[in-house]
This record gives structure tokens, sequence and C-alpha cells, in this order.
């Protein structure tokens, strides 16, 4: 029989700016995770995520990404210290960004790699695009961090929401 | 005899479940897995794994109903692999598939995707397939993809067959209906 699934974790919306976004103590009981992250920032930056508080070289990641007319494809690391949600775009002070991060078999005993999809238009500039991430650790994912690369703040109303699948 | 508040609030949380996993396998070493007797009572499909393969570069591939014929299956694709950005088109007659992640898996670390079938059960249309999918190695290798795919059938989808055209792989694939 079918089972019901697609259950949102929790949700954090930011009522003063804010450094980062963690969701910790994440259950084990799902087969994938789904983040779903929208709003500003204090300037202009990359955002980007780390698990387990690994701070470590343990990441890198492939972007496909369109900006206006052109197109791209750039990697992040190899090597990086976290796992960038955009390339070509970045947030605004502004204008909301739409991020979404696919976590597969986040619990398992795999390496862990994610898809992502990042919405940074600003009616004029801005990008569109896809990525993949990877985390080379076989420990399960408990918590995500969620943070401006550079030290930049999240701003007020800042929304992320994990499912779980 | 009913209470109202409990039934509409019953009838509510089933309003809200809209996303149903089907079946899920954990295929280990192989290099084809099929879902069988999908129910008929969803309105699309999405297909989500996370598999370790054998054969880098290995291309991902679907059939539905148990048909190979080339004649039936078209696709598109648009993939970035770091430095340089392709995308190109196969029409009936080239794969008896729906071509998916071509050239792009790798070895150690996972592959992973999402593939969503519209309307699969659906007799008066053809069938239109989208996914995204990736995989990266920590070195100067990554390759993601957007990928759509047509099966030129109007017979609702039964079955589902994912395969590797290289090497086996080893991990956790699941189908879920969606309402």
């Amino acid at each position: 029989m079918a089972t019901a699934t697609y259950t949102p974790i929790a949700t954090q919306t930011l009522g003063s700016a804010a450094a980062s976004i963690t969701f910790s103590s994440i259950p084990g009981t799902y087969t994938d995770l789904r983040l779903v992250l929208t709003g500003t920032t204090a300037s202009a930056a990359d955002l980007a995520i780390q698990y387990n508080a690994d701070t470590g070289t343990n990441y890198s990641g492939t972007f496909l990404s369109g900006i206006g007319s052109s197109v791209n494809s750039t990697n992040n690391g190899p090597s990086a210290s976290n796992i960038l949600l955009q390339s070509q775009g970045v947030s605004s002070t502004t204008v909301p960004i739409l991020d979404t991060v696919d976590i597969f078999s986040y619990a398992g005993s795999t390496n862990k790699t994610c898809l992502i999809t990042a919405s940074t238009d600003t009616n004029g500039a801005g990008a569109v695009e896809l990525a993949i991430g990877l985390w080379r650790s076989t420990a399960a994912i408990t918590s995500i961090k969620i943070f401006g690369n550079g030290g930049v703040n999240l701003s007020t109303g800042t929304i992320a929401t994990l499912w779980g699948i | 005899m009913p209470i109202a508040g409990v039934i509409a609030s019953s009838n509510q949380q089933a309003r809200a479940a809209s996303f149903y996993q089907i079946q899920q396998l954990s295929p280990s070493a192989v290099s084809t897995v099929t879902f069988s007797s999908i129910p008929s009572t969803y309105k699309s499909l999405q297909v989500r794994f996370n598999l370790v393969c054998t054969s880098a570069g290995a291309n991902f591939q679907t059939q539905f109903n148990g048909d190979s014929s080339s004649a039936n299956y078209v696709s598109h694709r648009l993939y970035g692999d770091g430095g340089s950005t392709v995308a190109g088109g196969f029409a009936s007659g080239v794969f008896g598939y729906v071509l998916q992640f071509a050239n792009g898996a790798v070895i150690t670390y996972p592959t992973v995707g999402i593939m969503d079938v519209i309307d699969y059960a659906n007799t008066n249309k053809n069938k239109t397939v989208k996914s995204l999918m990736g995989a990266n190695q920590n070195t100067s290798t990554g390759n993601v993809q957007l990928n759509s795919g047509l099966w030129l059938s109007t017979a609702a989808i039964n079955s589902l067959t994912f395969a590797v055209s290289a090497g086996t792989f080893t991990g956790t694939i699941s189908l879920y209906g969606v309402n």
C-alpha cells in the first residue's frame, strides 16, 4: 500500500537579521530531504550550506547557469569548504531569491550528493541555475546550516523549510 | 456518531496528502530495475534515486511498458560539466529509450536524480518526461543535466524500467505517485 510522504519537518522564519539558519536534530526516518529557501541578504552574496557543522574542505559542486543570454558551467572546488547554492547569480538586498536543495539518501551510508535549483532574478540581472553538490562523508546528515558566503547576514523575513520525503 | 470537528480535521489531512511512495528498491550491482504493476490512480509519477555506478560516463535510460522500439522515443538534454555546456536532441528512430544523463555517471560517489512523468495514465496523449540528474566526484569531473523525453504512445504507463548503459549500480531508487 502506498504511503503518504513529503512531510514538513520544520520551518524557520527570521524575525531579525542573522548570520545563518540551522536545522538540527534532523530525524533519520525519511529517504530524502528537500530544503526550500527564499529570502534576501544584507548585501549581494552567494548562499551556501554545510552539513553536521563540518567546516572542512569536504565539499564540491558543478553548476549549469543561465545568465541573461549566456550559459556556462563551472565547478565549486574541488575540496571546497561548503556547497554553494549559486555560482553566477547572487542574492539581493531587496528581491527574494529562491533555492531548492534535494538531498538524497541523507541518512544512508553513501557519500552525500544533492541537486540544487537557484532562481536569482533581480529585474535586469540575475541567473537561473541547476547544480550538483557533494559532501564527501558517509555520516548521516543530522544538521544543515544555511548562510551567506563571506559572512553576509540573512535578512529579516528569510524563510527556510525542510521537508522529508 | 461522527464528531464534526474530528471529521473536518481528518478530511483536511487527507486532502493535504498528495505525494505517495509506491515502491522503493535497493538494487545491488545490477544494470536495470523495473517498477511494474504501477497503479493508474495518480496524476503524475516521480522517480528519485541515489545510485553509485561502476562505469564512469555511463548513460541512464528509461523505457515504458517494456517497449524497446526506437521509433517510439525522443530525447533532449542540456548539460554542464564544469567547463562546457551542451544542448542536444534526438528524434525518434535513434534510441529505444528515453536517454538521460548522457555520459554523466561517476564512480565512487553517487549519481542522483529526479524524474517526473506527467499524466502517465492518460490514454489520449503521448507521455512526456522531465528529469534533473547530476554527479560530482570532487575533481574537475562533475556533470549536471536537464533532460526531457517523449514516449510516442497513448498507452497508460504500467511499468517503468530504469537502466545504465554500462556497468552496474547500487543504491536506492523510489517511485512516487503524485496527485
